[in-house]
């Protein structure tokens, strides 16, 4: 049985067709990849799941259950974590008191709390810079900061929004090495990403959508070879120079 | 960071229990009633605004209308005094119950507003409050006296089951303590699960709900034990001046005031309050003194002036910089290698 069905999704924004009835099944331990253009539709089907909106129509099923409409909290409380594409770290405070807060969704216990936090930053390679204040993190440390925030609240289900978008390739690399230690540990991953190397080299599966509709999903290798995906991507002429980065 | 040597944390150590001595002992050499009334309102302020500072500072929104909570708590135990013999003691509970039932009621719909809305919305209920006040003269069995206001029936001598006292110095204390007291419980608060979810969703809404924070929940609970402590400050005040009336316990610019001295003494800190009541009360006070018959509300345009140039140069408030000032000082005379922090 699938760990999370998402049944003909919609989510209108007065007359825009975000998403457009998408369709897809995660299974448990994948790692799952969604992409396409700019606009497309991938936070917006990411929030639908997370409970940031309710979709407007179709259906959320996590684990059997129908969670349609959950709130956020509640979601979380499923064990399903999130990162945001714009990260939110809570800037006046230190990187540790960021992941506490994630790690409370476990223990009242505020001991408890920070040493699993810190477990996690330490994983993100972040130990050493628990002291330091989110506001003076870099760009790569505030993704790492979002990612082990939510890994704190020990999810089964990591939703991770464009995580790797602004680091430099060997950064891509090392965060791609605790995404499979993540899911060696039991973790479920579906993450957006416009890093092509990154998305085709780690997932299993993939989904494709422009305009807030499903394109198809496959295999790395049959996304990467679809036709209709490099349309997507290039546009009709198959124009000259696209994304650089676009192609696998 | 300068976790460190052993002798400077002795004389981190010595300059606070001197401080908390010299704090203690003030009525012993200052006799002055007058003077010990104005230590005793600056005690006052860093109460309320410490309480305030639960919602204001840790929940991230802007309440000015909390004098209506302490309007409540005078209201309420006076009240109780005057028609029932109830003694305030008893009858600070009675309002702070009140204040925090009407807090949440409050709270529950104003907290999901947006910034200015919410601070909107509070001013437009303490305005309410107070016109609301001003126009009932009597509620069943209790006498409110409309715009007059009321007095506390006078009692002979000191008379501690009756809060009242002839000498300033009890007052001196009682306000000490509760001010310590509410310091304390914002320390232990901010340091359990409640305490990091109020302030993560006072920051960062989204990412606190997706980190299972029901973040409209806290806001409401903080609202709630804020008005419970700000109406006991109430009950003081109506004990300390005996006498108190719908414009000057309900006013707009008591509730400004709270506000004020906890932007420029540091919002969402726990020594911030306190350190702005020590820079705005003598101002209030002096204005109040000085001006009041040709310029009334002076006070309040200092203050504002006040709160421009701290959130040019220091907009996290003074607390930042005095503690920064204080661990140099600190490091220098216990002659510790001088750490640049990042
Ligand atoms: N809250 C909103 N209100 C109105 N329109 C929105 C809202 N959120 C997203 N949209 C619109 O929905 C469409 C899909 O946006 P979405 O952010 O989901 O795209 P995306 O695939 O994540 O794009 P990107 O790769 O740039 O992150 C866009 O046209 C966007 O402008
Ligand atoms: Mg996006």
């Amino acid at each position: 049985m699938a760990l999370l069905e998402v049944r003909n999704v919609s989510k209108h924004f007065g007359g825009l067709k975000a998403v457009d009835e998408v369709t897809l099944s995660i299974e448990k331990g994948q790692i799952y990849g969604l992409i396409g253009p700019n606009g497309a539709g991938k936070s917006t089907l990411f929030n639908c799941v997370a409970g940031t909106y309710a979709p407007t129509m179709g259906a959320i099923i996590y684990d059997g259950r129908d969670v349609t409409g959950w709130k956020p909290w509640d979601i979380c409380k499923l064990r399903i974590g999130r990162t945001f594409q714009i990260v939110k770290p809570f800037q006046s405070r230190t990187v540790l008191y960021n992941a506490t807060v994630g790690a409370f969704i476990r223990t009242s216990n505020r001991s408890e709390a920070e040493d699993r936090a810190m477990e996690v930053l330490r994983k993100f390679h972040l130990g050493d810079k628990a002291g330091v204040l989110a506001k003076n993190l870099t760009i790569a440390d505030r993704k790492r900061l979002e990612m082990a925030r939510a890994m704190a609240t020990d999810p089964e289900m990591l939703l991770m929004d464009e995580c790797m978008a602004g680091l430099r390739p060997n950064e891509v690399d090392e965060t791609l090495d605790v995404l499979r230690e993540i899911r060696s540990q039991g973790v479920t991953i579906f993450m957006i990403e416009h890093i092509m190397r990154a998305i085709m080299s780690v997932s299993d599966k993939i989904t494709v959508i422009q305009f807030g509709r499903k394109i198809m999903d496959g295999t790395p290798g049959e996304v990467a070879n679809d036709e209709r995906v490099i349309k997507a991507y290039l546009g009709e002429s198959y124009g000259a120079g696209g994304d650089g980065n676009v192609t696998a | 960071m300068n976790s460190g040597s052993t002798k400077r944390k002795t004389i981190d150590t010595m300059l606070k229990l001197a401080l908390a001595v010299f704090v203690f002992t003030i009525p012993v050499w200052l006799s002055s009633p007058t003077y010990l009334q104005i230590l005793i309102m600056l005690f006052l302020f860093a109460y309320l605004t410490t309480t305030w500072n639960l919602v204001g500072g840790f929940a991230g929104v802007l309440p000015l209308g909390h004098s209506a909570y302490v309007g409540i708590g005078a209201y309420t135990s006076t009240v109780l005094f005057i028609s029932l013999g109830v003694s305030p003691w008893i009858g600070m509970w009675a309002g702070a119950l009140i204040a925090a039932v009407v807090g949440v009621f409050i709270g529950i719909p104003t907290l999901k507003l947006r910034g200015a809305y919410f601070a909107l919305s509070t001013m437009a209920f303490g305005e309410g409050i107070r016109v609301l006040v001003e126009n009932t003269m009597q509620l069943g069995p209790f006498t409110i006296n409309g715009p007059r206001g009321i007095s506390v029936p006078l009692l002979p001598g000191n008379n501690l089951l009756a809060y009242q006292f002839t000498s300033k110095v009890p007052y001196y204390y009682i306000i000490l303590l509760m001010l310590c007291v509410v310091i304390f419980i914002t320390w232990w608060f901010s340091r359990t699960r409640p305490g990091y979810y109020l302030a993560a969703g006072g920051e960062e809404p989204e990412a606190a709900q997706a980190l299972g924070v029901n973040v409209a929940r806290y806001k409401v609970l903080a609202m709630g034990i804020s008005c419970f402590l700000t109406a006991l400050g109430g009950t003081f005040l109506a004990q300390l001046t005996l006498y108190f009336y719908p414009k000057q316990i309900l006013g707009l610019d008591f509730s400004f005031e709270l506000a004020f001295i906890a932007l420029i003494g540091g919002r969402g800190t726990i020594a911030g309050p306190v350190v702005g009541a020590l820079l705005l009360r003598p101002v209030s006070e002096l204005t109040r003194i000085y001006l009041s018959s040709t310029l009334p509300g002076l006070h309040l345009v200092i203050f504002g002036l006040v709160l421009i140039l701290v959130m040019l140069f220091q907009p996290r408030g003074l607390v930042e910089p005095l503690e920064r000032a204080y661990n140099w000082f600190l490091d220098r005379i216990s002659g510790e290698r001088k750490e640049v922090k990042s």
